[in-house]
């Protein structure tokens, strides 16, 4: 599968937007703002990479995009997660569990 | 991950147009981020600048979310048609379980069709289109000495050419000099076939020894005494011992008085070797070169160039003048091996081709009558948004699911068919499975394709009832009627001609079967009641021959078949006994001769011919065949004495027609000595095929043969006294054997195996149409009145009596039959010829068995139309109005 160069760090974006996605449906911009709350601006994530990402989970079955109304009326594509999305959720976060801890294991000394 | 499920019904929303989609999202994006920026206190221009600049490269954000969202909805469309398809079938299984009946009968149907359809092919693919197990067999040819099949009257002798020439036209000569060998057993000695055979015989067919070896090059050189025997033989006389290569046994041949009496076994043929002659329980080495009646073409050189070639070469070698109407001629192998079965054949597979038609159209207008019940759920399908094609999709897979099963089981049973009754086969048609009874099942990719052309045919059987139901369904759907049950629009449920087609298609080809299997019928019934001209009941016979190391010439053969005659007469259970050669079947068809007389020939006349016997004198008694003039050979007409000859009626009136045949004076042409007639006897029956000859019988002693067939007339059952007349054959000479020893009925039989076989396989093949087509025309009137209870209601309100009623179904009825049966007659009259040489007795074109056949459809077709007029005149005016 083609990555986008611009991905934070191999599939941790993909793991962003699912775990944004478990808490509620969001359009894009949703996802967007959300994540750059949480993490106090550290993560700025360029908008084109988070669509082309939405794009290809909602094609792999991870999330399902669907047109809807906002608060403020207007017509807008929300996202939310599939079964299949939570399960990858699930399984990429452990994944990313003991990516963290390996790298914490490197750095900090014994 | 497995691919995600989605609901059409979000999809049909979703799916309007995907490049939009992704431009209304950004678009939602930039305008967002930028009101948040205004918020922030920039002016509206900057805001909308930051936000694009922000989202970073739109053009191929766009381009990628574009191309991502086609590839989902083109992975969606498969997975949708591949839930259609299964939906589909799980539809159809559902529809079948809803009416089992139905199912099983459409399925049975098809089923047994496919399965004899599939036997059929079987055997005319074992026959005609798989090559006979030779190397090279494209290239294999039997030499013929005569431009045709036919017996040609003036064809030279060939005799005294030297046949080496034949290696400058083929690549291979196939040489042999068939023999009958016997083999000396312990207790009993056995007759069996052989011949002498060349080189050729090996690598050409591809025969080689399984044990032991094959024959050296300087055993083809010199006489030598050695001989490889059948792995049949092999079995009767030797157990399979394994030691057996290298021993003598003790062999006599018939063909040749140096013919060696111990020869030693260097080999066994392996038990799958195959000829299209039986002459293969002892083959012995030939040394010179003769004729050969087969040859392998070189590669590249076609049949016609080698034949030209032969012709060219052979016809200066001839002494004295040729007729120019004669030449050689080459003929493939197997055509020449399958030529006299090709029509029993083509027969079996038009037949089972024709029944397989049949239940298909019975098939498909079953589907059609149950278009009522079907438009119902049809419409209710088109109501909630299926496509017309999306309701034949689903039609159709009902039909392949049906046609699917019922290929496999056809597949299965014919297979299992072929393989249970293959060896039936050979001895009902009179020629053995190329390369034995085992070739006979069919292969997996055989009967793959059975099933894809079954569920091909079941899917154009099930197609047509499809589109004219949806057409209907589609086009009413508006009216909501039918969603009542049937109600209104009588007419338009199904096409009637259509409906009307099926029936007349399965009319006109049931007519044809019934006429084929109503001819061959009749050509059983000539068979068997054409008097045989003597009697074939209580006589028991066996085929023997002298071989010509004890009896070398004429005066030896004369008082060995005297011997052997006294011995079987010296028995008290035996009647009487008589030599006769070929027998009276003619199982070794001969050549007839031209009998030619005195007042002749002319130069267009080359004699008349006449099936020649050589017989003994008591063979007119034996055979209980009538003397009608003159006398019966005598003891006195022996070698010194001047020949003798007896003719047959047809014979003596053909030559004579208006004096007394005794005493007239013949000869047959290529003979020069003068014959007397002395007596004139009744016609026997010529065999079937054969071109009608009359008969012309020589005085055995003066005509002596190693080779004739012992008849003997007994008392009681002829199958007991086969050890009797074994027994008296071993006390005339303790080393000669008998081959094919039984009843004399035996030969009867076979003469007419072929046909009955034929005649019995088309009959099922005629009566399962028959059942079929009269099934079908039941349910074709019995839809038509379902679908007019309206109008004869009407009609009987309004004072239609019960005869008007009836006429009005009856009409229908005979309309369709009548049709059915004028094309069933057209079609007849041009597929008949092609069992024409099958058939005996009996013209192609028959009006009895024509007319028959038209009053017996006729008659079924009125019984089957009897249900539903009775249904016709017991409607009930007031209760369908009120139903209305």
């Amino acid at each position: 599968m083609a990555r986008d160069p611009h991905d934070l760090l191999y599939g941790s974006l993909d793991l962003l937007i699912l775990r944004t996605l478990a808490w509620e449906a969001m359009h894009g911009y949703g996802i967007s703002s959300f994540i750059r709350q949480r993490t106090a601006g550290v993560l700025e994530i360029v908008d084109a990479a988070l669509y082309k990402c939405l794009h290809r989970l909602e094609r792999q079955g991870f999330i399902e995009g669907e047109w809807g109304i906002t608060d403020e009326n207007r017509r807008a594509k929300f996202y939310k997660l599939t079964p299949a999305g939570r399960a990858a959720l699930r399984a990429e976060t452990n994944v990313w569990k003991q990516y963290v801890d390996a790298v914490h294991k490197v750095l900090e000394p014994t | 991950m497995p691919p995600k499920r989605y609901r059409p019904l979000f999809r049909l929303g979703f799916t309007r147009s995907r490049a939009a989609d992704v431009d209304d999202e950004f678009q939602f994006h930039l305008a967002m981020r930028a009101a948040e920026l205004e918020r922030h206190g920039y002016d509206a221009a900057r805001a909308r600048e930051i936000a694009l600049t922000q989202f970073g490269d739109i053009n191929d954000a766009r381009q990628f979310c574009r191309a991502e969202d086609e590839r989902r909805m083109r992975e969606y469309r498969k997975t949708l048609h591949l839930d259609n398809v299964r939906q589909d079938i799980v539809v159809a299984v559902r529809a079948m379980r809803r009416q089992p009946a139905f199912a099983f009968s459409t399925i049975l149907t098809l089923g047994i069709a496919i399965a004899l359809a599939t036997s059929a092919y079987g055997v005319v693919h074992a026959y005609i289109v798989r090559p006979l197990p030779y190397p090279d067999a494209d290239r294999v040819v039997r030499v013929r000495t005569t431009p045709t099949a036919d017996p040609f009257p003036n064809a030279p002798r060939l005799a005294g050419i030297d046949w080496s020439i034949a290696d400058s036209v083929f690549a291979v000569t196939v040489e042999w000099n068939l023999d009958a060998f016997t083999v000396v057993g312990s207790d009993r000695s056995e007759s069996v076939y052989g011949a002498w055979v060349s080189p050729g015989y090996f690598t050409a067919l591809g025969l080689r020894p399984a044990v032991g070896r094959s024959f050296t090059v300087s055993e083809f050189a010199t006489d030598q005494p050695v001989a490889i025997i059948s792995d049949a033989l092999w079995r009767r006389q030797f157990n399979r011992d394994p030691s057996i290569i290298g021993r003598t046994m003790r062999i006599q041949s018939g063909e040749r008085a140096d013919g060696a009496e111990q020869v030693t076994v260097v080999g066994v043929m392996h038990p799958d070797a195959w000829h299209t002659n039986r002459f293969t329980d002892v083959l012995r080495p030939l040394t010179t070169r003769l004729f050969p009646p087969m040859a392998v073409l070189r590669p590249g050189m076609s049949m016609r160039e080698a034949e030209d070639r032969l012709n060219a070469i052979v016809r200066p070698l001839i002494p004295g003048t040729v007729d120019p109407a004669w030449r050689m001629s080459l003929v493939g192998v197997q055509e020449d091996y399958t030529f006299r079965i090709r029509p029993t054949l083509v027969a079996l597979l038009g037949g089972a081709v024709f029944l397989l038609l049949i239940a298909g159209a019975s098939v498909a207008g079953a589907q059609t009558a149950r278009a009522a019940a079907r438009r119902a759920e049809i419409q209710i399908r088109a109501a909630l948004g299926a496509s017309r094609g999306r309701i034949v999709m689903q039609l159709l897979t009902e039909a392949l699911v049906v046609a699917a099963a019922a290929a496999t089981i056809g597949a299965v049973v014919g297979g299992a068919a072929l393989a249970t009754f293959g060896s039936l086969v050979g001895r009902q048609l009179g020629a053995a499975i190329p390369g034995g009874d085992g070739r006979l099942a069919l292969g997996a990719g055989i009967l793959a394709l059975v099933v894809a052309s079954g569920s091909v045919l079941g899917a154009l059987f099930g197609l047509l009832p499809a589109m004219v139901i949806t057409r209907a369904a589609v086009k009413h759907q508006g009216l909501g009627s039918s969603l009542g049950g049937g109600k209104g629009t009588a007419r338009s449920a199904t096409s009637p001609v259509l409906r009307r087609g099926l029936i007349v298609t399965q009319v006109a080809f049931t007519m044809m079967l019934l006429i084929g299997a109503g001819l061959m019928g009749r050509t059983i019934l000539a068979i068997a009641t054409t008097p045989l001209g003597f009697t074939d009941e209580q006589v028991v016979k066996g085929d023997m021959f002298l071989p010509s190391g004890r009896y070398p010439d004429a005066a030896k053969q004369r008082a060995g078949a005297e011997r052997v005659l006294e011995a079987v007469a010296s028995d008290p259970a035996m009647r009487g006994a008589a030599i006769s050669f070929p027998d009276p079947f003619r199982t070794f068809s001969l050549n007839p001769s031209r009998v030619i007389t005195d007042r002749g020939p002319t130069p267009a006349d080359s004699g008349r011919p006449a099936a020649g016997f050589v017989v003994t004198p008591s063979y007119f008694d034996v055979m209980e065949i009538p003397l009608l003039a003159g006398r019966a050979f005598a003891i006195t007409d022996d070698a010194a004495a001047p020949r003798v000859v007896i003719v047959s009626q047809r014979l003596a009136t053909a030559l004579w027609p208006n004096e007394s045949a005794v005493g007239q004076r013949v000869r047959v042409a290529g003979d020069s000595i003068w014959a007397s007639v002395v007596g004139v006897v009744g016609e026997i029956r010529e065999p079937v095929e054969a071109t009608p000859t009359p008969e012309i019988y020589w005085h055995l002693p003066q005509d002596p043969v190693p080779l004739f067939t012992l008849l003997a007339r007994v008392g009681g059952d002829p199958a007991d006294a086969v050890p009797l007349l074994q027994r008296a054959v071993a006390r005339a000479d303790n080393l000669l054997g008998m081959a094919n020893v039984g009843p004399l009925t035996e030969l009867t039989d076979r003469a007419m195996r072929r046909h009955r076989a034929l005649a019995s396989v088309l009959s099922v093949f005629a009566l399962l149409a028959l059942g079929l087509a009269m099934l079908g025309l039941y349910a074709s009137l019995a839809y038509v009145v379902t679908q007019r209870r309206r109008e004869i209601a009407i009609r009987v309100a309004v004072g239609a009596d019960s005869w008007a009623i009836r006429s009005l179904v009856l009409r229908e009825g005979v309309a369709l039959v009548g049709i059915g049966l004028l094309v069933g007659i057209g079609l007849s009259l041009a597929l008949t010829r092609l069992i024409a040489s099958q058939l005996y007795g009996v013209t192609p074109t028959d009006p009895g068995t024509f007319a028959a056949i038209v009053v017996l459809l006729g008659a079924s077709a009125l019984i089957a139309s009897l249900a539903p007029i009775r249904q016709a005149t017991r409607v009930q005016p007031a209760e369908i109005m009120r139903g209305d």
